[in-house]
């Protein structure tokens, strides 16, 4: 028996190494991949040359627009996966999916409303739209919330609160006959036209994120408990319900603010992390983040390459795969259906 | 005269506006003893258990833990003197038994870092080995069985404290082999530690062989109350639960015969 159980935890132990390692250095091959894609073709070695060697008017041009891009992709997907591993644990549903349930949206409606009113406000914008996703969580939170939450609920009132904010920022949009182009890059969520200003902005919001979820991993450990049980160990499951999602609210709309609503992404990546490293947030919260980087990056590679010279958007990309991913969850859980 | 662990005071309570389920209620539970909460179904004894793990607030009245307003108790300060088993609990599929106990001692932890400490450590392995479930400690919550699953709730509130536990119909889904266990073992952890525990029961049987005191519900409110032997009577039963029964004397035990 003890060494059954013994060699188990080595084994699980193995896995959840296993899961990390591999995933951080597919990154790492992805970013030279991206790096290397698209209209200039240059070796790595040429571009490791022209960074710290000798100028390279190439190796610039692709410092100046592919990096920028790939460090929003990857923020963002920390961000966005992050979000969604949190929002998860509060609405103790494994499909609650900040893009999916109009948190993003309602962020992303304010973000477009600063960026095309207020331009010079644009470093504090991931601010604004944290305000957008606060309102929208509060209106999906307080509507599906009846005694317990309701899974089928929760999607229903969150697909009609997305459906009424993306609505809005389409309408102001084509009001402006997509005049203001940086409202419009949120809007169609593209991130091709990303500079290093974006990459420190999202930045320095994922680094607030982040010191925010280490304050979170114990907590939605505790969130996963049912009420009565966290309630008689001496937790307040009202305030640590409140204080996770203002995190988890947070991440979502700083990633909105710059990179425009991102729909599944939030969904899919935990799923897949909790097959592969479990439920506890400890290990899970981070190894998500690392995943989310590794997938929104792959996208929107993937997005660039595949119908070469024109681009597909990240979030059609991430629409596409991740809407038949979301029928299957769907389908394979009878718990929601 | 016994000091009480918990007291109410003319306490009320109703889920919705308008609706009473407990009316006015006064209840005792005397420290350091084992008490059973008896009553049909839909007389209020989870509501009262939950009013007193703190689930509810009571719309009047007022309980008193060794004295102390319970509502003046911080929260965690409360948890730490007061452990409940719940009749329904969800749990991650994939904890093992010894991550789960250690949520037991949550109370003890400030509110964002858990930092285990050795004396975490010990009350857990401690609260394990009492309840026989250090053997699975390793393993997968959702892989236990129905008996070993009630222990190791059990092995969780004894690892948040052993000063006073609630338990509600805590052997409702286990065979009599897995009953007997688990209230023997409620026994010598009275026994061991002084624990004050309110269970709430359904046997009477059981009642009469485990428990010191007994409170007797109907409707919301107190009927009974006391020793085992004189609270439950044929005539109680029926007034009670409406049946026909027979208390008999068999080597030295009450037992108590239905229809």
């Amino acid at each position: 028996m003890g060494n059954e159980q013994k060699r188990r935890k080595i084994s699980g132990l193995v896995k959840v190494i296993l899961a990390f390692s591999v995933t951080a250095v597919l990154l790492i091959v992805f970013i030279f991949l991206a790096a290397a894609t698209g209209g200039i073709k240059v070796s790595f070695l040429r571009i490791l040359r022209g960074i710290f060697v000798e100028y390279d008017e190439e190796v610039a041009i692709i410092v100046q627009l592919r990096f920028p891009r790939i460090f929003v992709a990857i923020l963002g997907g920390m961000a966005m996966s992050a979000a969604g591993v949190m929002t998860q644990a509060v609405m103790r549903s494994p499909l609650a999916d900040p893009g999916i349930i109009g948190i993003g949206a309602g962020s992303s409606f304010v973000a477009v409303l600063v960026t095309a009113f207020l331009p010079s406000l644009y470093y504090l914008s991931p601010l604004f739209s944290f305000f957008g996703g606060l309102l929208a969580f509060a209106i999906v939170y307080v509507l599906s919330w009846k005694g317990g939450l309701s899974p089928v609920r929760l999607i229903l009132v969150g697909i009609a609160v997305d459906a009424l904010f993306s609505g809005l920022s389409s309408a102001f949009n084509q009001m402006t006959g997509g005049n203001f182009t940086g409202a419009a890059s949120i809007v169609e969520s593209n991130i091709s036209l990303k500079s290093w200003d974006d990459v420190v902005v999202l930045g320095i919001y994922v680094a607030i994120g982040a010191a925010l979820c280490v304050f979170c991993v114990r907590q939605c450990n505790l969130l996963a408990l049912s009420d009565r049980l966290a309630c008689s160990l001496g937790v307040n499951v009202s305030r640590t319900r409140l204080q996770v999602s203002v995190a988890a609210v947070f991440l979502a709309s700083a990633a909105t603010a710059v990179v425009g609503s991102i729909s599944f992404l939030g969904l899919i990546v935990p799923h897949i992390a909790r097959l592969l490293v479990g439920n506890d947030h400890k290990k899970l919260i981070p190894y998500s983040a690392l995943l989310g980087a590794l997938f929104f990056l792959v996208a929107d590679t993937v997005g660039r390459w595949i119908a070469y010279p024109y681009e597909i958007g990240v979030n059609i990309i991430m629409s596409v795969v991740g809407g038949p991913l979301f029928i299957v969850l769907l389908l394979r859980s009878k718990k929601y259906a | 005269m016994p000091e009480n662990a918990f007291e109410m005071h003319s306490v009320s309570f109703g889920y919705e506006r308008g609706t009473r389920v407990l009316k006015d209620i006064n209840l005792a539970v005397p420290a350091g003893k084992v008490t059973a909460l008896i009553g049909p179904n839909g007389c209020g004894k989870t509501t009262a258990f939950a009013l007193l793990s703190r689930i509810y607030r009571p719309a009047s009245g007022k309980i008193l833990f060794f004295g102390r307003d319970i509502s003046a108790i911080p929260r965690r300060e409360y948890a730490q003197s007061v452990a409940a088993v719940h009749q329904y609990n969800t749990v991650p599929d994939d904890m093992t038994v010894r991550e789960l106990v250690a949520m037991g001692r949550t109370a003890y932890h400030n509110v964002f870092f858990s930092h285990s400490t050795q004396a975490d450590l010990d009350a857990a392995e401690r609260a394990m080995e009492e309840t026989r479930t250090s053997a699975f400690a390793e393993r997968r919550v959702k892989e236990l069985s129905g008996g070993q699953m009630q222990r190791v709730w059990l092995a969780l509130a004894m690892a948040q404290t052993d000063r006073a536990l609630l338990l509600d119909e805590i052997t409702t889904y286990l065979d009599v082999h897995y009953q007997l266990e688990m209230l023997g073992l409620i026994r010598s952890l009275n026994e061991r530690h002084g624990t004050t525990v309110l269970m709430v029961l359904h046997d009477v049987n059981q009642t009469l062989r485990y428990a010191d005191h007994v409170i007797m519900m109907k409707e919301g409110g107190v009927l009974a109350a006391g020793a085992p032997d004189e609270v439950i009577t044929d005539g109680m039963l029926r007034e009670t639960y409406g049946v026909q029964a027979q208390i008999a004397r068999v080597s030295d035990r009450k037992i108590c015969i239905f229809g």
